[in-house]
């Protein structure tokens, strides 16, 4: 049992130090890392490459650790302060999650386009071999224990001590409660956010360090780690310190002890210790959720969401819509699409026809957004997660003796529909569970999810199928199969339009109506009568649904059910773009959906392999944009064009809307 | 013996809420009628806009009751007592961006249907609203009754601007329409006349008189300007640090030593 605590507080010291890092950040800036997997993952390439004697420059261990951690982590911090993460304060929830999740995709890319994309599993950090140093009461200690739990004993400490008695953690505590008083002690605020900034990346390198023998040289391996330091920030409502550091500690530690209760093999066996960071958040947000300040915290983001930079691009963006002038542009817009559509299997041969056919699927997952994000106002970060597991139901059902028909038996479109509607029924429970508190709360529940899933459910065997994935199968209908890459383009496209549709109907109803209420004001949609918690929760589900049903589709033209193809770390790339693009914005979904997959094959098509995670890079760095841009790409496109269409019009974008008689073609939204 | 109070009648009895260190409102008791404008008055942090606050649901009172006729609605959420006919405006106007006035009258006129019409016809609403041609988009007719509204209010020129382009004080208006498309029994007003002009705020005064009497609404109303709430309450609640320290007549409160107190100081020989 000792053995065991001892290794458990190793662990939960290197998930509190995280923690930590998060919860310092979080409460100078206001804004909760999501990048921080990056930054560490960054920073431990950056040591392996300076300690390593084959592949690098062969410079000792602590030294390498010390410059990283003391010199490279803190500018890191000082660089994105600089050109990113201070210019965030003011804005909307939703565009700072895009931004971090952005610089989170940007900074995996780039370090795999540095130091090579091949994962490194043998590494060891800055203690290097691991040694037995003492025992007590018969269990060994080693020294990387030894270390890692004196180091968060003195970070904490440290922090405790400078945050608490020292002048520049007044002014620290002073800058996170009113900047202007601050400005009035001569203390300049923007320099104590740096500073945060700094330290908390560095902070985040040394837990990143430490960690790299556990997990090795891959992104997939840190985000465990902040897993489980996003959970101690929740146990810490993200602002308190203390409750956060022994939160994730208590985590850490209750991981390792339950190896002793539970059967080495089995459901329990090996799917509670990696579901521990996700139930402990769920049990903070049912707790929270009871608790009324956290509920007015809840309430009072949401409306100071109001007048920021979202605000105001909308505003600009809306004016120029609703210019009397110029509203033909959709037709000559709707007509080259149709042209484009009708057109492209014409003009291209089997691959590329092959490769839009996988856009539209990937379409339709990316308009599972739409429903989620551009009409509730949820960030989600697992939807990727219910496209997964629409596949592996849909897959399931085929691939075994089921209620609805024997082995191989099974429809393809039936068990499409089956994929979704469980796809839909998850969301349903994750609905319930992540949307009773904030936003920021539901990113990283969901956030949680998204891992949970990839370590719990993809790993299982039945759906995995040993990791080669179980076969799937092309649709039919009325006799016609779906089975080359010119007639999946048309059910691609038919069931992409038939969802567009359906949002379309939605966005012009009472329900659009109200969700457009629920996402400027969650007060005040209570206060027409409107049930905010149910009526989000019915269309986070009906997103899940709709992300499933995509999925499902992908499968089908891949022929294969391939879990590991909806990885968490994929699916913020999906989040990345589809925010950048535009959630409320069907057409910049389609695009979305459409560069994700053209992208990456254009450029293998034309550059070397090294380069294959620039489209990456590239996605990371348009969600970045959206610090300038919050309503995304697409919206201002429209509004370039529509503002075009308005000057061939004879009309002036200032001109202001009239007051027109009774007229009924209103639409919510962007 | 209990005496049976009009469905419409809002009680507060012995309310008091606390945030943190500070208690906001202390066993606060008031009630308000039918048919009559009862107006809540105070200096800045006297507790006015958070007792609007328990009184619709947004805040949680820790002590107190709260009845509507005889139903206590103590524990009921803020949606739950507007499909009981109850409708606010806030202090800061809670307006959506993405939809013009026109569009916030018709919703709020649908909100006012709908929410009375249960949660099943509420489900079975967002079904429908998910198919191609049965969803419903906002009709001529309702066109017709909101701009009805909308023009009365003195909004007729700004239908079709969001929010965002509106004056604060038009903003204001358009809380109070969306109040009134609802078809609400209960109104409970925070500053309505803010950022308004004289003509404008005599004129919402009339709006707001007219409707108390002819259509029996139960008004509570927030206000500074007490030009306004003289002339046009029944009853006056006045409140000071979180305590009720008078309520009367508008007369007696405009005589009473207490008010003059709270607004004015006193002078310490």
């Amino acid at each position: 049992m000792l053995s065991f605590a001892i290794a458990g507080l190793a662990v939960g010291a290197l998930y509190a130090m995280s923690a930590m890092a998060l919860v310092i950040t979080y409460n100078a800036s206001r804004v909760f890392n999501f990048a921080q997997g990056g930054m560490a993952f960054f920073l431990a390439y950056c040591f392996y490459y300076m300690s390593n004697s084959d592949t690098g420059l062969g410079w000792n261990l602590w030294l390498s650790a010390a410059i990283v951690v003391l010199i490279i982590g803190p500018l890191l911090g000082l660089f994105l302060w600089w050109m990113l993460l201070g210019k965030l304060g003011n804005l909307a929830p939703l565009t700072k999650v895009a931004v971090m999740i952005g610089l989170q995709v940007a900074l995996v890319a780039v370090t795999t386009l540095i130091f090579g994309h091949d994962p490194v599993y043998l590494v060891y950090g800055p203690v290097g071999e691991p040694q037995v140093i003492f025992s007590i009461f018969d269990v060994n200690v080693s020294n990387e224990q030894f270390i890692i739990i004196v180091t968060a004993a003195i970070v904490a400490l440290g922090g405790y001590y400078v945050l608490n008695r020292t002048m520049a953690g007044l002014v620290t505590r002073g800058a996170v409660d009113s900047e202007l008083m601050t400005v009035l002690t001569g203390t300049n605020p923007k320099f104590v956010v740096a500073a945060t900034w700094m330290i908390g990346t560095g902070i985040a390198g040394l837990a990143g360090l430490m960690v790299l023998p556990k997990v090795g040289l891959s992104p997939g391996g840190f985000a465990n780690l902040i897993a489980a330091s996003m959970a101690g920030a929740v146990i810490g409502k993200f602002t308190n310190l203390w409750r956060a550091f022994f939160g994730a500690l208590l985590l850490g530690i209750v991981q390792e002890v339950l190896v002793l209760y539970l059967p080495s093999d089995g459901l329990l066996g090996t799917a509670l210790r990696p579901s521990l960071p996700f139930l402990f958040m769920v049990g903070a947000v049912l707790i929270y959720s009871r608790h009324k300040d956290v509920r007015a915290d809840a309430q009072k983001v949401e409306v100071a969401a109001v007048n920021n930079a979202y605000e105001v691009s909308l505003s600009h963006y809306l004016n120029i819509m609703r210019n009397p002038k110029g509203h033909w542009d959709r037709y000559v817009g709707y007509a080259a699409a149709a042209i484009a559509l009708i057109g492209m299997p014409m003009l291209f041969n089997e691959y590329w026809t092959g490769l839009i056919a996988v856009g539209f699927c990937y379409t339709v997952v990316f308009l599972s957004y739409r429903l989620v994000t551009g009409e509730a106002g949820i960030i989600s970060l697992s939807q990727i997660s219910f496209s997964g597991i629409g596949v592996i139901a849909a897959a399931y059902i085929v691939n075994n003796d089921t209620a609805f028909g024997d082995k191989g038996t099974t429809p393809i479109l039936l068990a499409m529909l089956i994929g979704g509607i469980v796809a839909g029924l998850t969301g349903t429970v994750v609905g319930l569970i992540c949307l009773p508190l904030g936003p920021l709360y539901a990113a990283i529940v969901t956030f949680a999810f998204a891992l949970l899933v990839d370590q719990v459910v993809y790993t299982r065997d039945e759906f995995s199928n040993f990791g080669s994935g179980l076969p799937f199968g092309r649709p039919t209908l009325f006799g016609l199969t779906f089975d080359t890459p010119k007639t999946f383009y048309w059910f691609g496209l038919v069931v992409m339009i038939a969802v567009m549709f359906v949002l379309w109907s939605l966005r012009r109803s009472t329900s659009g109506l109200v969700f457009a209420t629920i996402r400027a004001s969650r007060v005040r949609a209570a206060t027409l009568g409107f049930d905010v918690y149910i009526a989000r929760v019915g269309v986070f589900a009906l997103g899940a649904a709709v992300a499933g049903i995509g999925g499902t589709m992908i499968a089908s033209f891949q022929l294969v059910a391939f879990p590991n193809g909806f990885m968490m770390t994929i699916g913020l790339v999906w989040f990345a773009l589809a925010v950048a693009q535009g959630t409320s914005s069907m057409g910049g979904l389609a695009a979305g959906g459409m560069t994700l997959l053209l992208m990456p094959a254009i450029f293998a098509e034309f550059l070397p392999e090294r380069l294959a995670d620039l489209p990456v890079l590239l996605f990371g760095l348009v969600a970045i944009n959206m610090v300038t841009d919050p309503i995304g790409i697409n919206p201002n496109l429209r509004a370039i064009f529509r503002t075009l269409a308005i000057k061939m019009s004879g009309g002036s974008v200032h001109d202001e809307p009239e007051a027109e008689p009774a007229k009924s073609n209103v639409t919510a939204g962007v | 013996m209990s005496t049976q109070t009009a469905p419409t009648t809002l009680r507060a009895d012995g309310v008091s809420i606390r945030f943190g260190g500070v208690q906001a409102l202390n066993k606060v008791s008031l009630q308000a009628n039918p048919g009559e404008i009862t107006a809540l008055i105070g200096p800045n942090g006297a507790g006015k806009s958070t007792m609007l606050g328990c009184l619709s649901g947004t805040l949680d009172q820790n002590e107190g009751q709260i009845f509507l006729g005889d139903t206590n609605i103590s524990k009921a959420s803020a949606q739950k007592r507007a499909s009981m006919a109850m409708a606010r405006t806030f202090q800061s106007p809670q307006l959506v961006t993405e939809l013009t006035v026109r569009q916030h009258v018709v919703l709020a006129a649908r909100a006012g249907k709908q929410v009375r019409s249960g949660k099943f016809a509420t489900s079975l609403r967002f079904v429908l609203d998910l198919i191609p041609f049965i969803s419903r988009g906002i009709s001529k007719a309702e066109i017709e009754t909101a701009d009805e509204l909308i023009n009365e209010l003195g909004l007729r020129k700004e239908r079709d601007k969001g929010p965002s382009d509106l004056t604060l004080g038009q903003r204001r208006l358009l809380e109070v329409a969306l109040c009134l498309a609802t078809n609400a029994k209960v109104m409970l007003l925070d500053e309505p006349s803010a950022g308004l002009d004289r003509a404008e705020t005599v004129h919402l005064g009339e709006v707001i008189k007219q409707l108390a009497s002819e259509r029996n609404i139960t008004i509570i109303l927030v206000e500074h300007d007490l030009e306004l709430v003289f002339s046009i309450s029944s009853s006056v609640f006045v409140l000071d640090f979180g305590q009720l320290i008078d309520n009367g007549t508008p007369a007696e409160m405009r005589a009473s030593k207490a008010v003059q107190a709270a607004y004015l100081g006193t002078v310490e020989d």
